[in-house]
Order: structure tokens, then sequence, then C-alpha cells
């Protein structure tokens, strides 16, 4: 039997972790459900008019995604934090990689297509709702009524590209708080958002004042790729890199992150002891 | 089946090992005694490879512990003193489990559960904390796993428990296990191990077989002043003094482990001068 993966062990693996989760799985959808009801009837009492305008759901969706997304992910190897749990997690004859492949299936993938499930139905609701209580008042003040229609989050307006950056990073920022939860042994959330920021701050000071002393006067005409020199003697003069290699950089700028992250994660896992 | 060799380890104020050298064959049921905190549990952990070794080399069934590679978890099965059960009937905690252990056998698991009297109705997390310690030994004896490592495994158990756990250890004992069980209740044990292992101060301390023990040393109570006086370990109690003796008849003695203990930890060296002999 393959030490590193077997199918059939992780099919019976995920089986194994549903039966254990499902209820929890199952309670935390409807708290994610009944949230939004909350916030979308809020939005309603405050607003007569187009209280789930297209703008509105789009970014109640993806605040939304960004909160839940990050702390379930936080959560998702919390009982490494926990001795007896631990154990009963380690000693289950499946390998690193399966039980880690387990938890993105689970964390990453399933999550955020049920969250993005029970957005729709929530939302696919309230805008009946909203709709039938604002046309049946616009009707007795005899004005012009629009109905508010179901937001597509996945597209942006006019070929916005800001969406699919959003994705890309939530996608990053969940790998982030994954790997946080097993490097934490507690305070798994606030520990990562503490982490996270210091990492940042220090990208931001190595960028700003570490590399601005090693580079020539000027600064990124386009991000990555095309570096604008100011020359006293030729003027302003643009660095640009080979077409091959800005491509492959910001391939791997838009999709390497969230993967490299979950492979330190599967090294931590290895070494995590009890 | 598990080799250790000179192994160190310690946690990042103590050091818990430093040197350790022990061998466990398969066929037995060691019984790891000592005081608390003296490393039984890390030591357990260090072969059930959720510690890894700071030094040295850990070997169980061939493999290397840390690594927990599959093959070496679907043989080996760890009862931890503080465990974790997943809120799920019986039914589905043997359904999601049995499959990763190739050799685990439902028939030997109802026995196990209709002999620990546990009901079947309840959840796991309605059952108290003893039922669902016997319904993780009842699934560890089940799962029937070369190395069976069990730590503190009467803790919790009421006196009726206690009995049937050694029945039923008793009597799943084959060739090819090894059963290692750390307590410091040693009276649990008494007739179950075969062989005796003491740690103390992350070393061994005493290191035999029952059988060995029995034919050398002789545990009874005696009156005789000049009997205590020469005894090996002499311990007054109610009526005359338990005392541990050199067995000069050949004949086999009853093992009173407690008192060889204590005998090993206050006077190690005029035992083991019995054994070196």
């Amino acid at each position: 039997m393959n030490d590193v993966f077997n199918l059939n062990r992780w099919l019976l693996y995920i089986g194994k972790h549903w039966n254990e989760n499902k209820r929890k799985y199952g309670l935390s959808l409807s708290a994610i459900g009944g949230l939004l009801v909350l916030w979308f009837s809020f939005l309603m009492l405050t607003n007569k008019r187009h209280p789930l305008n297209e703008e509105i759901q789009a970014i109640t969706y993806y605040v939304g995604l960004y909160l839940t997304g990050t702390l379930y992910a936080s959560l998702i190897f919390s009982e490494l934090g926990e001795g007896p749990k631990a154990i009963h997690y380690l000693m289950m004859p499946a390998s690193i990689l399966e039980k880690l492949l387990s938890a993105i299936l689970y964390g990453v993938v399933l999550f955020f297509v049920c969250y993005t499930i029970v957005f729709y139905a929530v939302d696919f609701i309230m805008i009946k709702v909203a709709n039938g209580f604002i046309s049946g008042e616009m009707e007795r003040q005899h004005l012009p009524f629009r109905p508010m229609e179901l937001v597509n989050v996945f597209v942006g307006r006019n070929g916005n590209p800001v969406i699919f950056y959003m994705l890309l990073m939530y996608f990053a920022a969940q790998s982030v708080f994954l790997l946080g939860s097993v490097y934490f042994v507690k305070f798994h959330f606030i520990k990562t958002l503490v982490a996270g920021l210091i990492v940042f701050l220090i990208l931001v000071f190595f960028v700003h004042k570490v590399l601005d002393s090693f580079m020539p006067n000027g600064g990124f005409f386009e991000p990555f790729t095309v570096y604008r020199a100011y020359d006293p003697v030729h003027g302003e003069v643009m660095v640009q890199l080979p077409e091959w290699l800005s491509s492959i950089m910001l391939f791997l700028m838009k999709y390497s992150l969230a993967p490299c992250l979950w492979v330190v994660a599967y090294f931590r896992l290895k070494e995590k002891e009890v | 089946m598990i080799q250790i060799q000179n192994l160190h380890f310690g946690y990042r104020r103590k050091k818990i090992f430093t040197g350790l050298n022990l061998t466990l064959e398969a066929g037995h049921i060691y019984g790891l005694l000592g005081k608390n905190g003296t490393g039984k549990s890390t030591l357990l952990k260090n072969m059930a490879g959720l510690l890894f070794p700071q030094q040295g080399s850990v070997n169980v069934l061939g493999f290397t512990p840390g690594k927990r590679q599959p093959a070496f978890l679907q043989d080996i099965f760890l009862v931890p003193e503080e465990f974790f059960l997943p809120d799920v009937p019986i039914e589905y905690l043997v359904k999601y489990h049995a499959p990763f252990y190739p050799k685990f056998s439902a028939d030997q698991f109802n026995r196990y559960i209709t002999e620990f009297d546990i009901p079947r109705s309840n959840t796991l997390q309605k059952m108290s904390y003893g039922q669902k310690k016997k319904v993780l030994i009842s699934l560890g004896l089940a799962c029937n796993t070369s190395v069976l490592l069990m730590d503190e495994p009467t803790n919790g158990l009421d006196i009726m428990s206690k009995s049937q756990f050694r029945k039923v250890i008793a009597g799943c004992l084959d060739e090819s296990k090894c059963i290692v069980i750390s307590t410091h209740q040693v009276k649990d044990l008494e007739s179950l191990i075969d062989r005796v292992t003491i740690i103390d101060e992350g070393r061994i301390l005493f290191d035999q077989t029952v059988d060995a023990i029995t034919r050398k040393l002789s545990f009874h109570i005696s009156f005789d002043s000049d009997e205590i006086k020469q005894a090996l370990f002499r311990e007054p109690s109610l009526r005359g003094s338990a005392v541990i003796t050199r067995n000069m008849q050949g004949d086999e003695s009853k093992l009173d482990l407690e008192l060889l203990y204590k005998a090993i930890v206050l006077n190690g060296n005029a035992i083991e001068s019995v054994f070196n002999a």
C-alpha cells in the first residue's frame, strides 16, 4: 500500500471526517445563513428603495467570505493544539498528504462551494422578499419600480478583473490562516492575523527601504515587470523583463501563493509533536 | 519488535531520557512502571511517533515511528491516558475506524463491548469517562495491531471494570503481539504482565520477566526476626512484615508487584545483585 497517497484510503478518511463533523458543518452553515438573513433584513429596514442592490450583494458576499473563510481555515487544524485530539488525529492510519488534502477539500474547496450556495439561497429569498415589499410600497406611492436582481459575484462590472483578484487574494489569505492553524497551538486566528501583519509590514519595509537602496532612482511602472528609472543623462528609461519571464512571474504571483503555503503546512504537519 | 537505542529526549526545561536502551519482543505483556513524571508516557509517545528522539533511535516493527507511515500506523494502537473519541454512536465508530486496520475483528469488538457491559444505544459523548475508555480499549484490542500501547489504562475504571480489563487483555495476547502497559497502579497489573520494566529518572532501573522474578525472589509475610533482618527488602505490615528474600527453594513464589516496585526504587542494588549473580 502506498505510504504517500492511496485513493481508497483517502476516500475512507474523507468519509470518516464527514461522519465525525457533519453536525458541526451543518450548524456552521446554518449560522452563516442566519447571519446573512439578519444582515439583509437590517438593510431592508434602513434602505427602503434599493436595500439589496448588486454592489451591496457583492460586498456582502466578499466580506462574509473573507471573514468566515479565514476564521474557518484557522480552525482546520485546531485539534492539533489539544493533546487528546491531536493524538487521535496523528495516530489515524492515513498519510500526512491524505490528511492535508482532506483538510484542503473540506476547508478550502467545499467551504467555498457551500458558502456560495448558502449565500445565493439566502440572497435569492431575500431579494424576492425585498422586491415584494418595495413594489407594493412603490405602487401605493405611484412611483416607478425597478426590481433588484441577483448579482453574479464572480463577474465584475464591464469585465473589471478586480473580482478575479479578490478571489485569488481570498484563497491566499485562507491558506495563510490554514498554515496558522498548524503552527499555533492556541488563539490561531488572532495569532495568525498578528503574524501576517508583521510579515506584511516587514515586506513593505523591505521593498520600500532595503530594495530602494539597491535600485536606480525611479519606481515600478507595472508591478514586478516594468521599472521606470530616471537617468540624469538618458532621462526616463524603461527596464522591462523579457515577456516569458514576466508571464512566469505574474502566473506565480497569481496562483502559487496558496499552494506554496499548503506545502509549508504539509512539512509543518509532518514535524508536529504531541 | 521494538528497539530503542541510546534514546535522548527532553522537554524545554527537563531532560527525560539520556541514553535509554530497551528491547521489547512479541508475545509479551510489558508492564512499564514508574513514579509520576519519570517518562513513561514520553516513552510510549516516542514509540508511537508522537514525539521524536533528540538523539538515538527508536525502531518499531521495522519502521521509524516519527515518519508516521500508514503501514506503521495501521499496525500500532495507542490508548492514551487522556483520550478523544468523536461524538458518534458506537456502530459508526467501528464503521469508520475498522477499514483503517486490516486485522480488525468486529466479532472481537462486540465480545469486548459485551464483556465490558457498554450500552450500545448511546453516542460516545453521552457515556461516562470509564465507559468511553472501555470502548477505546475494546477498539484497540479488536484492531489486532502487532503493537498495543496503553497509558494508564485502568485509570477511571471501577473495580469490576479493572477485573474485566485484566481478563480481556489476558485473553487477547498471542505470539505476534506486543502489549506495553504503562501504569503507576501496579496492583492492577500484577496477574497480567509477564515482564516488568521500571523506569526512574529517565533510565531503566529494572527489566526482568515475571518468571525470573518469581524464581529468584520470594514475596511473603514473615514473623521471623532473623529473616526480616536479612531480607532484601522489608516493610512492616499489620501482621508481621512483608519481605522480599532470595528464593532458595526454587519453587515459583507469588509476585507482589507493589512490594517489588518499592524495593527497586528504595533498595535497587540489593535486588539487582540477585539477578546479576
